[in-house]
């Protein structure tokens, strides 16, 4: 079984969606969707209150993935970063 | 209020709302928190409140409660809690919008800049190096193995306590076999309580006073994400990196702080690692003072131990049973640690582990008086010579390794005592120290094992735990000697 949840409804989708696991450090998105088979590495994921419309900013890909989102920084594995999908990605800052 | 669903969501989120009112209104019993709060829950699929609200209300409320929840579901493709998540916190967004005024300064904060350093592998692996080498080894190992049990073993014990004790009882018991149970060489007084007090609480003080400085700098989450990759090919997350940094300051601790870890294989693989490869302050502590003279036995034994510990996670991994953990952890900002808190945390893990051992010392020293006494231990130990030959040790080797089982920092400390009287060569030391690091826990750490574990899984990690480490023992004595290295 896979789930797909979404939040906010696409505008355009060829606006940059892209799991955050793709971005460079330094880029910046907003949570579209989440995106697992696990049902457990979903509830990790809403338990670090990462839910569509938040602004997540990369700061760092190895060896985790390290990321900001609202005053809170967060590290997480290859599979969560692959699980959340960002939309709105910018260009390097 | 911005709106986060399409005009589809919209109608489907007035669906989640008229489900919640008529829950509430349908309930009758006091559960001390709001309607509304136990209607979310029920909504959530809540094991604990379901059966509760099915014990308190009748029958036929709970039976429509259970088809209006079952109705909501079906509505939705998404699962309700993480609806309900959304709208919290599209709440907690209007709020905060409203009452917060948060303006971030253009330039990095120095904590951050820090922070930077401590996550990046270029820079934070050298600094690991750094914090292992001033932290475990000057301080730990120099400090405190060194000046404090120095000073307290020599300057304190042996010219006051000791001479003390034997004049005293040799004045108050006048059979010799009832005045050796206090102050003879494996006395109560003269070996347990010296131990204890002149060996053990320098080193454990010391270490506990390190990890409590790391600790609440948060420095571990940093180490931990550092870590993570290393840590997934044994089965483990990086999250597992506190029970295992706690483990080289007390095992047993430590076992009991894997009841942090998410699943169960993570448990028992930290477990078997902690039994097996991660030595404990008071062991290192004694460790680092047998080879303190040769770097290069030093280096042996890191490099053993190290390579053991993979290896022997690497083989868990792939045997035990279970899903790939994931690693998350939030990430604290960098903390100037509270002098106050770094007392009070200490002198608390201090007390922990001296209520803990002290008594078992004591029971040691008596064991091991009424072993010799009946002769007990002259057959244990004629049976321990056999290994002990077998990893190229001589025969009263043995004694410290069945010392080492009542508590693996008393063996190590027996072995100190034979270093000191000349009879171990450095392979003979090196090949001691590595099968005793290996060795059984001690009995604390064996029965927090099998009280975490249970008794199938706690048995079966002392079983292999103790052919490991001799045959460890044994491969790494005949690859020195056909190497032709003498330490």
């Amino acid at each position: 079984m896979r789930f797909r949840f979404r939040g906010n409804p696409v505008k355009n989708t060829c606006d940059n969606i892209l799991p955050l696991a793709k971005l460079k450090v330094g880029q910046k998105g907003v949570v579209a969707y989440l995106q697992t088979a696990n049902r457990q590495r979903l509830q990790k994921i809403m338990a670090m209150g990462i839910l569509p419309g938040k602004t997540i900013t990369l700061l760092q890909k190895f060896p985790s993935y390290v990321f900001q989102v609202g005053l809170s920084q967060f590290a997480v594995d290859r599979e969560l970063a692959e699980a959340i999908i960002l939309q709105d990605v910018d260009r390097i800052n | 209020m911005r709106n986060m669903h399409g005009t589809k969501d919209k109608a489907a989120g007035d669906f989640l709302e008229i489900s919640l009112e008529r829950i509430e209104t349908l309930l009758k019993g006091d559960y001390n928190i709001s309607r509304r709060a136990v209607a979310l829950l029920l909504l959530q699929g809540d094991d604990e409140l379901t059966s509760l609200t099915t014990a308190t209300e009748s029958p036929e409320t709970s039976v429509e409660i259970a088809e209006i929840a079952a109705r909501t579901k079906a509505h939705y493709q998404e699962p309700l809690a993480y609806l309900i998540a959304l709208r919290r916190q599209e709440e907690v967004n209007r709020i905060v919008k409203e009452t917060v005024e948060y303006r971030p300064g253009t330039k990095l904060p120095l904590r951050e800049r820090l922070s930077r350093i401590m996550t990046n592998p270029v820079t934070g692996t050298p600094l690991l190096f750094l914090i292992l080498y001033f932290g475990l080894y000057k301080f730990v190992g120099g400090f405190g193995a060194g000046t404090l049990v120095d000073f307290l073993e020599i300057d304190l014990f042996e010219k006051i306590v000791n001479p003390f004790v034997e004049r005293t009882f040799a004045l108050l018991i006048p059979w010799p076999v009832f005045r050796d149970l206090f102050a003879g060489d494996y006395g109560i007084i003269t070996l347990g309580i010296r131990y204890a007090v002149a060996l053990i609480l320098p080193i454990v003080t010391t270490f506990f006073l390190v990890f409590a400085v790391i600790e609440d700098t948060g420095y571990l989450p940093r180490l931990a994400l550092l870590i993570d990759r290393i840590f997934k090919k044994i089965g483990l997350t990086g999250r597992a990196v506190i029970p295992i940094v706690l483990g080289l300051g007390c095992g047993t601790m430590a076992t009991m702080v894997t009841r942090t870890l998410p699943t169960k294989r993570e448990r028992v693989i930290a477990t078997l690692l902690l039994a097996l490869a991660v030595p404990c302050s008071a062991q290192m502590g004694v460790i680092l003072g047998l080879l303190a003279g040769s770097p290069k036995a030093l280096l042996v034994w890191a490099v053993v131990v190290i390579t053991i510990f993979i290896l022997v996670g690497y083989f868990a991994s792939m045997i035990i049973p279970g899903d790939e953990p994931s690693f998350y952890m939030e990430i604290p900002p960098l903390r100037l640690p509270n002098l106050n808190n770094i007392f009070t945390k200490t002198y608390a893990r201090v007390k922990w582990y001296f209520v803990e051992i002290l008594p078992m010392f004591i029971l040691a020293s008596v064991l091991i008086w009424f072993g010799q006494l009946s002769g007990l231990f002259r057959l244990l130990t004629k049976v321990l010579e056999h290994p002990v030959r077998w990893i190229g040790l001589p025969d009263n080797t043995a004694v410290a390794f069945l010392f080492g089982f009542f508590r693996r920092d008393y063996g190590a400390a027996g072995l100190y005592d034979l270093k000191k009287a000349g009879l171990l060569s450095g392979n003979q030391l090196v090949v001691a120290c590595i099968t005793l690091t290996l060795f059984l826990p001690c009995v604390a750490q064996f029965l927090m094992n099998v009280k975490e574990r249970g008794w199938k899984t706690g048995l079966a990690i002392s079983i292999f735990v103790l052919f490991f480490s001799f045959s460890a023992g044994y491969f790494v004595s005949q690859v020195l000697g056909l190497l032709g290295v003498y330490l």
